[in-house]
């Protein structure tokens, strides 16, 4: 477990390394830079190969890549270039707000997903099975910020129970308020991301549904609900935690439309205003963290099936045995 | 009759949105939404001395530093509030020039020699007064050689500032410049503290203004709070919180909820919630804010002047602003209408489409393919409209939405494009007219003469009159067109008082709005 | 070839399906659209019209109104649908020219190339979509090629992923090995049986990524980075309509239905694919032919009289699946502590009445007549009510030991199960339990072994698992179904040992389900014979070996002794009314 561990460590630091590549150079594809965002529509040629020379923007690309790649690893992420706030800072901040946001979503949808997915596997045939199905189709086909926009219209502006938009000034200082204007936004990224979960969950609940195992659960005692939830559970778990990384990159996405909806000072807001404004030294950092939190479920999810799953561990054993 | 219908629609509001839609049939008027006047302020004592005011902002800046950053979302926040310079704006009076940290300055006859009387009392947040040799310095900065200013140009014509006094600055000139004074109330005017490390404005402030800077929740708000030693007319809020809210159907939804108490630049199409309502006041106010559509003088066919008049009739501005909202006004020229040198210009190329047509194929031009760059800040409805519009005089346009950034690089210094619309909400901006190198690749001999003899004029009647001769010339010629004037609605929820109206995109004197106790 | 045979037989299962009918429909509604509009639209769609904006539905001919600048709704959807269709299909068209190389060279390539491709495969997974269509739109300029590139792209490399797990799959399989051991060169292995293969999977992939597409040019254009005027995207709709939803929430409504109606149909349709092209729903038909527990008809006839003291009895019973009767009025008695051996050819029923006893009947099943342990009626029961009996009184070996076993559970624990449910014991304790218990089956180092996991075990060594969790709570009766045919030769010996001895010692009752004479003669008292869903024959084991009255029952003795080890072939010349007119 320890080398497996170990490997995958430096596959991540392998897959970082390759992604940071990937980022510098698509960005530098961008038209426009941050001297343009500087200089606006009054400096002259001069004055913006001043502030292009001032931002290093002058040097070449290999140099200015070797310098941010240097400072990532200390946790330095960089400095705005256009108002030479600290990125890690920035993103630190932003976090409070797409952190709970992501992670509040995705625990609801797997709170919901999870066993209403195992409902409609089980009851396929029946009309409730049938009905979550539907449900989570819709939920799927429509468009994210549809919802939002409906929701915002129905609990915020018809029947002002939430705020309409925005986070508080103040921060996480009233932790009332601040959930409050989360409630929304969570709820509408839970719902596409829960609905497309819930379809996985049943696609790996219907593949469990008719193994051996269970039967032989059932015959040792268990009712039919009981050894799914004993060992069709465990051993659905697997397929379902493979999607997770693919399910966080979804919500990190999706967050960036959601924030919008929302006007939220999230990660994802901030991702769309800095590519707007060329402070690519702040989309470099916060497109590594965006990937880095990907990877590293990735990471996490392949271990938590190595200890759910131990047959990926010794291939070996089963060769000889078997 | 307009109670009972809002009765019909409020009470459908509550059976569903969808009903209340059907039920709310028929066309807004929203160009006659919106006062011209708002309630005249209460008496401070009916104030609360200690409230916070809400304001929605469309823009954020990308940093707070006047001194190296460009854009109009930094003077919005800070000129007025928190930076002053020698002079000021009055928006509510045209744009009038008024006194600041000078309590009022004299002209040497020939025009040359600019003596400045310090306002008494000044002082920096920090608690040292303002002193001549302040803003001695601060000017010398600007116009140092390698000024990161963006605007360090426009005072191009000083030879020399002095302090004779640590009340009194002195500003010659080497020519006559009209543009001066105006040129002092903007950014490059400000007056910091000598030596103050230009590097470090983001993060720390000393400014001389009614407000402090308190905080910047980047990507959500920027918090001001009163200056309480300032010895002009004090803010009458303890505190203010400019949100940040691009989105417009957003920004009303926070308004019509009580998340901000004052929504600037609201929706024309969206003020169905405020108006008739007594809760909300809508003001109307003029702004400078010219809808351009840069047409590429430098490239064929729009070289051909006929083709650029054709384009310029092919264009039904009074649908468009119509269509908009009734938000605008119509402009035929360069010159906004609070800007010296306007005058009604809406005669030269009217709308007809089929004159157009023909005016098109009489140049030789048969099928015009065209691009149309617009910065995706914009409402996209206004490419739409040029879309049908252009195609009905035969002309195939293709809209480029590209960010501003891009817009920048490609369009304003590559100069890559057939045409392109942005704002330009500067006011005193014909002179760009007068550059060659500007973007609209306009070169007039003589526009570019008049502009001289404008900025040296000796008094302001032959000043207008120079600029008004410029401004019909450029029209004449086609060097652009001009969409419309833009007006700005700003909202106000009820028990708040002196709410800016005018201008407020690019300069918000935030010391007058009070909330009622 | 094969590809378009594999096509045909998934359009064909299309047509059966409720979700493939939907969803073609819908698809189908989207194409007719985007035909439609390029013939023919009610109004020009860019055309601003200043004097009649914001129409209601059905007003001066303006299907579904007119949006603030006068442009008829319905023409801006219809011309709308082309955007979405040309984004899906050049998306799918995209992804897959990119995922299936890469696929392929991840499977097939050499070690440290597939594991570079595999590697570059997941940082591109994790780097947001989105972003790369923001950038190319900065770039070109957004456009229907933008967003579309953007979106093959993210999910050619999430299709690439999916694929190579299919091609290994398929790469492993005996034709393709001979096919290469052949001297067929990669090229045509791939195409003539790799391509063919993977192609239900990446039609499923494609639909799905088509449904994305629609859902991120809709996300995109809100963004600013769709594809602007004079194109129409139903995007840009939204995006042009959004700030209007309190207002002209209508306006909205189209725009956001047709993307929505568009996506469900993609999905359903890529369900749908999914569905016809997965063997194991196949089988089982997606109709409406499974009923579940609480519906399933049971209808127990009252039998005469219970015999007294006898342990289990079933009088009549018959099953029905799907309509057909495949166990048609078995009657079988077994005495405390007797061995039954019940034999008959697969497909008898025989162990679809040993499940019927347990109430473990795969779903769809109706059982009628009567099954009685210790004289209790157990048809009807409840799942609750059975499993208490399940793994108490009557317990259950079953033949395949390689899939019975929770692969994610050490073995100890697997025995435990049945003490801590009936027994009610701690788990410590029942850990105990079970390691005694591994020593009873015959498992070497039981200690050791019950902390291992199934995969580690041998086949034997699995089937005395299963063993151990059957005796755990000591039952009265013991239903094994053909616990040794999936074994070598010398195992089996050693199980029917184990079973044989195990059953004598506690006294337990066996009922033997197997279809092997040999077998059968060596655990069992009694012999019973089915064939066809009916009792041919039933007696002491002398009786029925050395005077068989069932023609069915001589004819397997005969081919049992003819081939000493092969297992038995039903006989098939022995006609169905023989056998009747024989019981």
């Amino acid at each position: 477990m320890t080398v497996f561990v170990v490997r995958r460590l430096g596959l991540l630091a392998l897959s970082l390394l390759g992604a940071s590549i990937l980022t510098f150079a698509l960005l530098r594809l961008l038209p426009g830079d941050a001297a343009a965002s500087v200089g606006g529509i009054t400096a002259d040629k001069a004055q913006l190969r001043s502030i292009r020379h001032d931002l290093g923007l002058d040097r070449p690309l290999i140099a200015q890549y070797w310098t941010w790649l240097t400072e990532v690893p200390t946790g330095d992420l960089g400095h705005s270039q256009l108002n030479g706030s600290s990125v890690t800072g920035e993103l630190g901040e932003k976090l409070r707000v797409t952190g709970p946001l992501v992670l509040g979503a995705l625990v609801l949808a797997l709170v919901f997903a999870v066993p209403l997915g195992m409902l409609a596997a089980v009851r396929r045939e029946r009309r409730d099975g049938t009905a979550i199905s539907v449900a989570s189709q819709l939920g799927i086909a429509l468009p994210t910020l549809w919802v939002g926009l409906l929701l915002i219209l129905l609990f915020a502006v018809q029947t002002p129970l939430l705020p309409a938009q925005g986070f508080p000034v103040e921060g996480w200082a009233d932790p009332g308020e601040a959930s409050r204007s989360l409630v929304l936004p969570t709820l509408t990224l839970a719902l596409s991301e829960g609905a497309v979960l819930l379809r996985f969950v049943r696609s790996a609940t219907l593949d469990v549904l008719h193994r051996d195992y269970l039967r032989t659960a059932r015959a040792a005692g268990r009712t039919r609900t009981g050894a799914l939830l004993r060992h069709g559970l465990r051993n659905a778990a697997g397929p379902v935690l493979s999607m997770l990384g693919v399910q966080v990159a979804a919500l990190l996405v999706g967050a960036i439309v959601v924030e919008k909806v929302f006007t939220l000072p999230g990660v994802g807001s901030m991702l769309v205003a800095d590519v707007g404004n060329r402070d690519l030294v702040k989309v470099q950092g916060e497109v590594m963290l965006l990937v880095a939190i990907v990877l590293f479920v990735g990471f996490l999810v392949d271990i938590a099936q190595r200890l759910i799953d131990p047959r990926l561990a010794d291939v070996r054993v089963r060769e000889v045995t078997g | 009759m307009r109670r009972s219908a809002l009765r019909i629609a409020a009470v459908l509001a509550l059976a569903g949105p969808v009903l209340a839609a059907c039920g709310s049939g028929g066309t807004p008027n929203p160009a006659a939404d919106g006062a011209n006047t708002q309630a005249p302020a209460p008496a401070d004592s009916a104030l609360d001395p200690n409230a916070t005011a809400r304001v929605r902002l469309v823009l954020e800046p990308t940093s707070l530093n006047l001194t190296t950053t460009a854009g109009v979302a930094l003077e919005q926040v800070l000129l007025d509030n928190v930076y002053q310079g020698l002079l000021g704006v009055d928006t509510n009076a045209d744009n009038k020039i008024v006194p600041a940290l000078a309590s009022g300055f004299e002209t040497s006859p020939d025009g040359l020699t600019y003596t400045f009387h310090l306002t008494p009392g000044a002082a920096f947040h920090d608690g040292s007064p303002v002193t001549a040799e302040d803003a001695v310095w601060s000017l010398q900065q600007v116009l140092a050689p390698g000024s990161k200013q963006p605007n360090a140009k426009t005072l191009a014509t000083i030879a020399g500032v002095a302090a004779p006094d640590p009340a009194t600055v002195v500003i010659t000139l080497r020519q006559r410049d009209t543009n001066l004074t105006w040129a002092l109330t903007q950014r490059q005017g400000v007056i910091y503290k000598k030596g103050t490390d230009f590097a470090k404005l983001d993060t720390t402030e000393n400014g001389t203004g009614p407000f402090r800077l308190d905080g910047w929740q980047r990507g959500s708000a920027i918090t001001l709070v009163r200056n309480d030693a300032y010895k002009g007319a004090k803010a009458k809020v303890a505190k203010v919180v400019l949100s940040y809210i691009p989105d417009r159907n957003a920004a009303n939804n926070a308004q019509a909820t009580g998340q901000t108490d004052i929504e600037t630049a609201a929706e024309a199409t969206l003020l169905q919630p405020f108006t008739g309502n007594d809760r909300f006041t809508v003001l109307r106010g003029t702004t400078t804010d010219k809808y351009t559509l840069a047409i590429n003088n430098a490239k064929a066919p729009l070289n051909n002047p006929a083709v650029r008049h054709a384009i310029r009739r092919a264009i039904d501005k009074d649908a468009l602003i119509k269509s908009l909202g009734g938000a605008g006004v119509r402009l035929g020229g360069p010159i906004p209408t609070s800007d010296p040198g306007y005058q009604d210009l809406t005669t030269i190329d009217p709308h007809d489409a089929a004159a157009a047509r023909k005016a098109l194929a009489d140049a030789g031009v048969g099928e015009l393919k065209l691009t149309l760059k617009i910065p995706n800040i914009y409402p996209a409805a206004i490419g739409d409209v040029l879309v049908s519009n252009l195609k009905d005089a035969g002309i195939e346009l293709t809209v480029k939405q590209q960010e501003f950034t891009a817009w920048l690089s490609e369009v304003y210094t590559a100069r890559d494009y057939d045409l392109s619309l942005v704002n330009h909400a500067e006011p005193h901006d014909v002179g760009n007219f007068a550059t060659p190198g500007y973007y609209f690749g306009y070169d007039n001999a003589e526009v570019r003469d008049w502009y001289a003899q404008a900025v040296a004029a000796p008094d302001e009647r032959t000043r207008t009159d120079l600029l008004a001769r410029i401004g019909r010339r450029v029209a004449e010629d086609a060097g652009a067109d001009w969409l419309y004037q833009a007006q700005t609605l700003t909202v106000v929820r009820k028990g708040v008082s002196g709410a800016p109206q005018h201008h407020t995109s690019s300069r918000l004197n935030l010391a007058g709005i009070g909330i009622t106790k | 070839m094969r590809a378009r045979i594999a096509v045909i037989g998934v359009l064909r299962a299309l047509s059966r399906d409720r979700n493939g009918l939907i969803g073609g429909t819908l698809v189908a509604i989207l194409v007719g659209a985007v035909l439609l509009s390029l013939a023919w639209t009610p109004y020009d769609p860019t055309a601003v019209d200043p004097n009649s904006p914001w129409l209601l539905p059905f007003s001066d001919g303006h299907v579904l109104g007119t949006d603030m600048l006068g442009r008829d709704q319905f023409s801006l959807i219809l011309v709308g649908s082309r955007e979405t269709l040309v984004i899906a299909l050049v998306s799918a068209g995209i992804a897959a020219a990119l995922g299936v190389p890469l696929a392929l060279a991840a499977a097939l390539g050499p070690r440290r190339f597939a594991a570079g491709v595999v590697q570059l495969v997941d940082v591109a997974i994790a780097f947001p979509a989105l972003l790369t269509a923001m950038i190319l739109a900065a770039v070109f300029g957004g456009s229907v090629w933008t967003t579309a590139s953007a979106i093959g792209v993210a999910f050619g490399v999430h299709l690439a992923r999916i694929a190579r797990a299919e091609i290994e799959r398929v790469a492993g399989t005996d034709y393709v090995l001979a096919a290469a051991a052949s001297g067929s060169s990669t090229g045509r292995t791939i195409r003539r049986h790799i391509l063919p293969n993977i192609a239900p999977t990446l039609l499923v992939q494609l639909s799905l990524v088509m449904a994305v597409a629609s859902l991120t040019e809709a996300a995109l254009s809100y963004l600013g980075y769709g594809s602007p005027a004079p194109a129409v995207s139903w995007g840009r709709i939204l995006h042009d309509q959004q700030p209007y939803i309190s207002a002209r929430p209508l306006l909205v409504v189209w725009p956001g239905l047709a993307v929505a109606l568009t996506v469900l149909g993609f999905n359903l349709l890529g369900d749908a694919l999914r569905d016809a092209t997965d063997p194991r729903l196949r089988h089982g038909g997606s109709g409406a032919v499974a009923k579940a527990d609480g519906e399933r008809a049971v209808r127990a006839i009252r039998p005469p009289a219970a015999v007294a003291g006898a342990l289990l009895e079933i009088t009549d019973l018959t099953i029905r699946i799907a309509g057909r009767t495949v166990v048609d009025g078995v009657d079988l008695t077994l005495a405390p502590g007797e061995r039954l051996g019940l034999i008959g050819e697969s497909g008898s029923g025989k162990s679809l009445t040993a499940l019927a006893v347990l109430g473990l009947l795969p779903e769809g099943a109706e059982a009628t007549g009567s099954i009685r342990l210790d004289g209790a009626e157990l048809l009807g029961r409840s799942e609750r009510e059975l499993a208490r009996i399940r793994g108490d009184r009557v317990a259950m070996v079953f033949q395949e030991p390689l899939t019975a076993l929770d692969p994610t559970m050490r073995v100890g624990r697997q025995i435990a199960e049945p003490l801590r449910l009936h027994r009610g014991m701690t788990r410590r304790r029942a850990d105990e339990a079970a390691i005694e218990l591994a020593a009873r089956v015959g498992l070497p180092d039981p200690a050791d072994l019950v902390r291992a996991r199934p995969h580690q075990l041998s086949g034997g060594q699995r089937q005395r698992v299963g063993i151990a969790i059957a005796l755990a709570c000591r039952p009265a009766l013991l239903i094994a179904d053909e616990p040794t045919t999936a074994l070598d030769v010398t195992v089996q010996r050693d199980i029917l040992a184990l079973l044989d001895e195990q059953a004598r010692e506690q006294g337990t009752a066996l009922l033997f389900i197997t279809h092997d004479l040999a077998v059968v003669s060596s655990v069992s008292d009694r012999v019973a014979v089915l064939r066809g869903g009916r009792t041919v024959e039933q007696g002491p084991l002398e009786t029925i070996l050395h005077d068989p009255r069932a023609p069915y029952t001589r004819a397997l003795l005969a081919a049992a002794r003819a081939t000493a080890f092969a297992p038995i072939e039903a006989p098939a010349e022995i006609p169905t009314d023989s056998v009747e007119a024989a019981s």
